[in-house]
C-alpha cells in the first residue's frame, strides 16, 4: 500500500466516523462539541490562509468571526427565525466581510508587520466594545447577548450537526481548490520568495488581497456556523481571546499546512472543554490559559511547523524526498 | 469651561501614566527592535504587588518599590530566557511575547483571584482642592510630578552619561556599536530592565488612581502605549512624552463623548501618522541595520 | 612579515544563497591588502564574516593564530579588529565628538590619537559639536576613518570608503589611508582600481564567492591581462 493510499484511506475512515457520531453517541454533548470544533476548524483554516500563505499576523481575526455571528444572528432574530432571514443574513455578512477584508488588506500591505499586529488588536477591541455598547443596544442587546431562533428545518440537533459538517467539508474542499489553483500557487511562491515573484511581473498586492478576502469570507462563514450551533450570540465572539485561540490552533496545527487548523481546533476546543470540566474539582485547571501561553512559546521555539507540518516533513523524508 | 479644563487635566494625568510605560517601551523598541506584547503584563504585576503591599504594610513608598522590583525581575527573566532567542524573528517575537502576556495575565489570578482588588490612595496624597471650576486631587499632581521627574532623569542619563550615549547610538545603529567593542546585548538587558521597572512603577501608581486593579488592566493599557510609542517615534524619549500627552488628552476627550470609540480614534491617529510620517513625530529615520 | 589574519576556505550561506564558496585570504602585517572583485562577488560578506556578523558555514578565520569562530562582533573588535562598513558607518544622531567617543575616552594615548585625527581632518574639528547626520558625504567618510584612527586597532577593515566621493576627495582619502598604514594593517575593499593600486601592497580577487587570484599589487599593475580578466578593466588604470 502506498503512502497515498494510506492517506486517502485514513481520511475516508475519519470522515465516516465523524458522520456516524450522532448515530453512535447520540445527540447532545458530543455533537455540540463537534459543532464548535467544525466552526473553529473552518475559522482556523481561514486564519492559516492569512498567516501561512500571506505571512500576515493578525490579532483581530475575530472581527470576521464575530461579524458573521452577529449579522446572521441579527437577521435571524429580526425575522423570527425564518430561512429567508438566514439566507439574507449570510449574504449580508459575507458582503460586509469582503469590504472589511479589502480595507484591512489595503492598510496591512503598507505597514510593517509589527504595527499591523497592533492595529488588528485595536480594531478587534473596538468591535468588541461597540458590540457591547449602549449605542448599539437595540441591535445587539449589548453585553447580555441575544438568543437566536433558527428556521424550523434547522431545529433538530442532528440536522444542525450534519449541516455544519457539510458546510465545513465544502469549505475545506473549496480552500483546497484555491490553494492548488494558479492564484494559490502564486501565493505559495510569494511565501517562499516574494522578490522572485515580483520579478516575474505579478502584482503581489493583488494576490495578497485575494487571500485576505477569501480568508475573511471563510472566517465569517465560521461565525455563522457558530451562531447556528450555539443559537446564541454575545460580545464574546469579538473577544480578543477568540483571536488568540484561533492563532494558537493554527500554529499548533502548523502554519501554512491548511489542514493543520482542523487538528488545532480539535485539540484546543477539546482541551478547553476538558479543563473546564476538571476545574470543577481542581480550580487550577480554570487557569488553562496559562498553558496556552506556554504553548505559544514552546511551539515557536521547538516546533515552528506545528504538528501537521512536522509530521508532513517527517513523512517526506521517510518517502525519500528531500525538503 | 470647567469641563474642558477638567478633561485637559484628566488628559495630562492619563498622559503622565502613559509616559511611564511609553518611556521604557520606546527605548526597548527603538534599541532592540523587539515588540514586547508582554509589557502590559509587567504593568499588571507591578500594580497588583503594589496594591497588595500597601494594603498589608500601609507603606506607600514600599509599595511603589515592590511594584518596580517585581517588574524588573520578571522583565530580566523574560528578556534573557525567552526573548533573546527570537531577536531576529519578528513574527516569533509577536507570538512569544503574546504568549508571555497570556501567562502573566492568567497567573495573577492564581494568588489574587479573577475579580478586582481594590487599591487605596495613601492618606498623604488624598487632599483635594477646588480651583475655579476644577477639582484637583493631590494624587493627580503626584502622578504628573512622577512622570516629569522620570522624564528629566532619563533625559539626563541619555545625554550626559556614556551609557546613555551608547543607548542612543544603539537606537540608530546597533551593529556599529558592537564594532566599537561594546557588548550591546548587555546594554539590551539593562534597558529592558529599566523599561520593565518603569512599567511596574506605572502599574503601582495606576492602582490608586483607578481605584482598583483588575486582570485586564494590562491589555487595556498596552494598546494605547504602543500607539503612543509609534506616534512619538521609536527610540525618542521626547517623542513619547509629547505623544503621551496628546493621546492622553485625546482619550480623555473622546471617552467623555463617545466612550466606545476611544480606542478606534487612537488607532486612526496611529494609522495616519504611519502613512504620513512612518518614523513617528520625533523619530529618527531607521538606520540601515 | 607576520600574517595577522588568515581566512581558509570560507563558506557562508545567507538567506538560502551560498554566497561565499571558498574564500582564501592572507593579510600580512603593516601592509594594505585590497579585496577586489565585481559587485556582488562577496567582498562585503567576507568582511562581515571576519567581523562576526555572519556565521561561517565552513572554513576558518584565524587572527594571530587564534580562531575567531563563534565570537561575537564586539569580542572580535576588542581583539584588535576595527570595521568601517560601506554604509552605516556612523551614528547620525550623535555629535562628531560623541561618535569619536564611542570607541573609548580614557588615557593619554587616546587623547593624542584624537588630536591627531582632528588635525588630519580639520573639518571634523570645526564640526565637533554638530550632529553627524548633518555632515556632507565626504565629511562622513572622514568621520568613519577618524573613528578608526582614534580606536587604533591592529587591523582595520574598510569597505569602499571612496564610494560617492569626488576625485579630489579620493586623492585626500588615498593620502589618509597611507597615513593609517603607518601604524596599522588594513584590509580594504575597493571598486576604484586607481585608488587600490595607489595604496595597496597586496591584492586578492573574489569572483562569484571564491578567491581566484592573489598576489602583490605591483604584479597586478603590470598585468593588463589579469586586470581585463578578473576586473573587467580595459587597458591600464581606470575605474571599474
Amino acid at each position: 500500500m502506498t503512502p497515498r493510499t494510506w492517506q486517502i484511506g485514513s481520511l475516508f475512515l475519519l470522515l465516516l466516523l465523524v458522520v456516524l457520531v450522532p448515530v453512535l453517541f447520540g445527540v447532545g454533548g458530543p455533537t455540540n462539541l463537534l459543532e464548535q470544533v467544525f466552526a473553529f476548524a473552518l475559522f482556523a483554516m481561514s486564519y492559516d490562509l492569512l498567516i501561512g500563505y500571506t505571512g500576515v499576523v493578525s490579532f483581530g481575526h475575530a472581527v470576521f468571526f464575530g461579524t458573521g455571528a452577529y449579522v446572521a444572528g441579527i437577521f435571524l432574530v429580526h425575522s423570527g427565525g425564518s430561512t429567508a432571514g438566514l439566507i439574507v443574513g449570510t449574504v449580508v455578512a459575507l458582503g460586509v466581510s469582503v469590504l472589511l477584508s479589502l480595507l484591512i488588506a489595503s492598510i496591512s500591505l503598507r505597514i510593517r508587520t509589527v504595527y499591523f499586529a497592533m492595529i488588528t488588536l485595536a480594531v478587534g477591541q473596538t468591535f468588541y466594545v461597540l458590540a457591547g455598547s449602549q449605542m448599539l443596544q437595540p441591535l445587539t442587546n449589548a453585553d447580555d447577548g441575544m438568543t437566536v431562533p433558527l428556521p424550523v428545518w434547522l431545529m433538530h440537533d442532528r440536522t444542525v450537526y450534519y449541516v455544519t459538517l457539510l458546510v465545513l467539508v465544502s469549505c475545506v474542499w473549496l480552500l483546497r481548490l484555491f490553494v492548488r489553483s494558479p492564484v494559490g500557487q502564486v501565493l505559495q511562491g510569494i511565501r517562499e520568495n516574494e522578490g522572485r515573484v515580483l520579478a516575474l511581473g505579478h502584482s503581489v498586492y493583488r494576490f495578497k488581497a485575494v487571500a485576505f478576502v477569501i480568508s475573511g469570507l471563510m472566517a465569517t462563514m465560521a461565525g455563522i456556523l457558530y451562531v447556528i450551533a450555539q443559537t446564541f450570540v454575545s460580545t464574546g465572539v469579538y473577544d480578543v481571546s477568540i483571536s488568540l485561540d484561533v492563532l494558537l490552533m493554527t500554529i499548533i496545527g502548523g502554519v501554512g499546512t491548511l489542514y493543520g487548523g482542523l487538528l488545532g481546533a480539535l485539540l484546543i476546543i477539546g482541551a478547553q472543554t476538558e479543563f473546564t470540566n476538571l476545574a470543577g474539582t481542581f480550580p487550577i485547571f480554570g487557569r488553562y490559559t496559562i498553558l496556552f501561553g506556554v504553548l505559544y512559546i514552546v511551539i515557536v521555539r521547538f516546533m515552528p511547523r506545528g504538528i501537521v507540518g512536522t509530521v508532513a516533513q517527517a513523512l517526506k523524508r521517510w518517502n525519500g524526498q528531500e525538503e | 469651561m470647567g469641563i474642558y479644563l477638567t478633561l485637559a487635566l484628566n488628559g495630562i494625568v492619563n498622559g503622565s501614566l502613559y509616559f511611564l510605560m511609553a518611556a521604557g517601551l520606546t527605548l526597548i523598541f527603538g534599541l532592540m527592535r523587539v515588540v514586547n506584547f508582554a509589557h502590559g503584563g509587567l504593568y499588571l504585576w507591578g500594580a497588583y504587588l503594589a496594591a497588595f503591599t500597601f494594603a498589608t504594610t500601609g507603606n506607600f513608598t514600599l509599595a511603589l518599590v515592590a511594584g518596580a522590583v517585581v517588574a524588573i525581575v520578571l522583565g530580566v527573566i523574560m528578556e534573557r530566557g525567552l526573548i533573546a532567542f527570537v531577536y531576529h524573528n519578528e513574527n516569533g517575537q509577536l507570538l512569544v511575547t503574546m504568549g508571555i502576556m497570556l501567562i502573566l495575565t492568567e497567573l495573577i489570578k492564581v494568588p489574587f483571584g479573577p475579580s478586582e482588588l481594590s487599591a487605596n490612595t495613601p492618606n498623604d496624597l488624598s487632599n483635594s482642592w477646588l480651583v475655579g471650576q476644577v477639582v484637583i486631587v493631590q494624587y493627580q499632581l503626584f502622578m504628573i510630578a512622577a512622570s516629569v521627574i522620570v522624564f528629566l532623569l532619563l533625559l539626563w542619563v541619555l545625554h550626559k552619561t556614556r551609557l546613555g550615549m551608547i543607548v542612543r547610538a544603539g537606537v540608530y545603529n546597533p551593529e556599529l556599536v558592537e564594532a566599537c567593542g561594546i557588548a550591546i546585548r548587555r546594554v539590551f538587558t539593562m534597558v529592558f530592565a529599566v523599561g520593565a521597572g518603569l512599567a511596574g512603577l506605572a502599574g503601582a501608581i495606576a492602582g490608586p488612581y483607578l481605584g482598583a486593579v483588575t486582570p485586564t488592566m494590562g491589555f487595556d493599557m498596552q494598546l494605547n502605549v504602543f500607539i503612543i510609542v509609534v506616534v512619538g517615534g521609536l527610540g525618542s524619549l521626547t517623542g513619547s512624552f509629547v505623544a503621551s500627552m496628546l493621546i492622553g488628552i485625546l482619550t480623555a476627550v473622546v471617552s467623555f463623548y463617545f466612550s466606545s470609540l476611544a480606542v478606534l480614534v487612537n488607532v486612526l491617529v496611529m494609522v495616519v501618522v504611519l502613512l504620513i510620517r512612518p518614523q513617528g513625530l520625533f523619530g529618527e529615520r531607521e538606520s540601515p541595520a | 612579515m607576520e600574517t595577522l589574519l588568515e581566512v581558509t576556505n570560507l563558506h557562508v550561506n545567507l538567506a538560502g544563497y551560498h554566497i561565499l564558496q571558498g574564500v582564501n585570504l592572507t593579510v600580512p602585517e603593516h601592509a594594505v591588502t585590497v579585496l577586489l572583485g565585481r559587485n556582488g562577488a562577496g567582498k562585503t560578506t567576507t568582511m562581515r564574516a571576519i567581523m562576526g556578523y555572519v556565521r561561517a558555514a565552513a572554513g576558518e578565520i584565524s587572527w594571530r593564530g587564534q580562531p575567531l569562530a563563534g565570537l561575537r562582533p564586539y569580542q572580535i573588535a576588542r581583539r584588535g579588529i576595527g570595521y568601517m562598513p560601506e554604509e552605516g558607518h556612523l551614528f547620525g544622531n550623535l555629535t562628531v565628538q560623541e561618535n569619536l567617543a564611542m570607541v573609548g575616552t580614557k588615557g593619554t594615548a587616546h587623547a593624542a590619537r584624537l588630536e591627531r585625527a582632528l588635525t588630519l581632518f580639520p573639518d571634523l574639528r570645526t564640526a565637533f559639536a554638530r550632529r553627524a547626520g548633518t555632515l556632507s558625504g565626504g565629511q562622513k567618510q572622514m568621520l568613519g576613518l577618524a573613528r578608526l584612527l582614534v580606536a587604533d586597532p591592529a587591523l582595520m577593515l574598510i569597505d569602499e570608503p571612496s564610494k560617492g566621493l569626488s576625485p579630489g576627495m579620493v586623492e585626500a582619502l588615498a593620502a589618509t589611508l597611507c597615513v593609517l598604514r603607518e601604524t596599522s594593517t588594513i584590509l580594504l575593499v575597493e571598486q576604484n582600481f586607481h585608488l587600490a593600486r595607489r595604496v595597496g601592497d597586496y591584492f586578492s580577487v573574489i569572483d562569484e564567492g571564491h578567491t581566484c587570484l592573489s598576489g602583490a599589487m605591483a604584479q597586478l599593475v603590470e598585468r593588463a591581462d589579469w586586470q581585463r580578466q578578473y576586473l573587467g578593466l580595459a587597458v591600464t588604470s581606470g575605474e571599474v
